[in-house]
């Protein structure tokens, strides 16, 4: 039989050959001598410095940017790519989509707005909140899985980009993002709807296009100070659904396979 | 599995790479003793390691422990012949780049056994490109190459694989 060297067949065979080369770092542990100590602290305290020097710079970059995106009505930017909520504002541009999340405030009453409705088959196996204001729910059955996650949106403002495969490469350390030029990625398309009395916006990942060969070529990442700090890799073929509640003061990120589904979970919420 | 999180702790990536070094140090060093004599030589391929590491922690430091142990072992590797090198150079003797310190044990599945037959460089493209998942820019980052210089390794990178199994008689 003929064998084809694709995409899934190289990331399985790669993840195969991962947890080999994961078998080979040993067990025990030889001890460092002083002068190894020495260099590998002086390593460490470099890191911090270099970190903080890093962070300035972010910082700088993150200021930037928000003076960027504040000025998008200026930018030759389709006003339909633009909303501003009280908490939110967006700006699309032909390689990536960017949320500006301002931080509330005050902080709300505590408030666990659950999906009421859950496709059939669909069972919660993973709640968790997370150190970084993240709070990610995992529903998981037969036919694929379904992510939600709420992220505060108290005393912190944060940056949400959904990127593809044109999304090239990551921040630099000076925390520059790509911006590209006014039009909409060609990668996925969006669609305004409503969820409760928030706007949201529902995007689908396309199956077929000429950046995407078979999983993990889009992503939504969140930024704090120009820093990412969570990630979420979405594969072709997918429904993600975005809506910020001003009342809970949280972002909704809301991932699966059935965009019908999705939506009536969403509006089982409220 | 439709998706997957990836997720980095708000603490930063301080924090990590100080529980990185004191998980990892002195296995890195048990590691590259096995291949370098010299234990002044293996803690210079260990101290080079980390430092490597520290480049390129903001990228790395979302990767589960066991991609992480893998990306660890290879950049010992590639530290650990580096010196190699060097020392070959020094005494004037030939040093064949092809040469692989660390084969991964077989799996049992052909086309990863014949992946952890590949030269160093290779494996780490493939490993970065598929195992780890990044996108041929972001691997291009890791590696310190363009991007259009990724993607050629990249493409030799399958090609030797290609080569590889069809001479252990797959039809490819």
């Amino acid at each position: 039989m003929t064998m084809i060297l694709n995409d899934e067949l190289l990331r399985a065979a790669a993840h195969q050959m991962t947890v080999q080369t994961a078998l080979l770092l040993p067990r025990e542990e030889l001890p460092l001598s002083s002068s190894l100590q020495e260099k590998m602290h002086g390593l460490l305290w470099r890191t911090k410095r270099q970190q903080k020097r890093r962070v300035m710079w972010q910082r700088a970059a993150a200021a930037l940017l928000a003076l960027v995106i504040a000025m998008g009505a200026v930018l030759a930017v389709s006003p339909q790519a633009q909303a501003i909520a009280k908490r939110w504002l967006m700006k699309i541009t032909d390689v990536v989509t960017t949320y500006r999340l301002y931080p509330a405030t005050e902080e709300t009453a505590s408030w666990d707005g659950l999906p009421q409705w859950v496709g059939e088959g669909y069972e919660l196996t993973f709640d968790m909140q997370g150190d970084n204001g993240v709070r990610t729910l995992r529903y998981t059955s037969p036919q694929g899985d379904i992510l939600l996650q709420r992220l505060t949106l108290y005393g912190t403002e944060n940056t949400v980009e959904i990127r593809s495969r044109a999304t090239d490469g990551f921040s630099n350390l000076q925390g520059q993002r790509p911006q590209g030029e006014a039009g909409v990625p060609k990668e996925y398309t969006m669609t305004q709807i409503g969820i409760g009395p928030y706007e949201a916006q529902q995007y689908a990942f396309h199956t077929g296009t000429e950046y995407v060969d078979s999983s993990g070529d889009f992503g939504i990442r969140f930024y704090h100070d120009g820093e990412w700090f969570h990630h979420v890799a979405v594969l072709r073929g997918s429904t993600a659904l975005i809506w910020t509640d001003e009342e809970a003061r949280e972002l909704f990120l809301l991932i699966g396979k059935n965009a019908h589904d999705l939506q009536r979970m969403a509006e089982s919420i409220y | 599995m439709i998706l997957y999180t990836q997720m980095i702790e708000t603490e930063g990536e301080k924090r990590l790479f100080e529980e990185a070094y004191t998980a990892y140090c002195g296995r890195m060093l048990a590691l590259a003793r096995q291949r370098l004599s010299s234990a002044a030589d293996a803690e210079d391929a260990v101290h080079q390691a980390f430092l490597s590491l520290a480049e390129r922690f903001s990228r790395l430091a979302c990767l589960p422990r066991t991609q992480l142990e893998a990306y660890l072992v290879v950049v010992v590797e590639r530290k650990c012949i580096d010196i190699l090198r060097q020392r070959a150079r020094q005494s004037d003797m030939p040093f064949c780049e092809e040469f692989s310190l660390f084969a991964p044990p077989p799996s049992g599945n052909t086309v990863a056994d014949a992946m952890g037959k590949l030269n160093p460089r290779y494996r780490e493209a493939l490993l970065l490109r598929y195992g780890c998942g990044y996108s041929t820019a972001e691997t291009a980052q890791l590696l310190h190459l363009s991007r259009g210089a990724a993607q050629k390794l990249l493409q030799r990178a399958k090609g030797a694989l290609r080569e590889r199994l069809e001479k252990e008689g797959e039809r490819v």
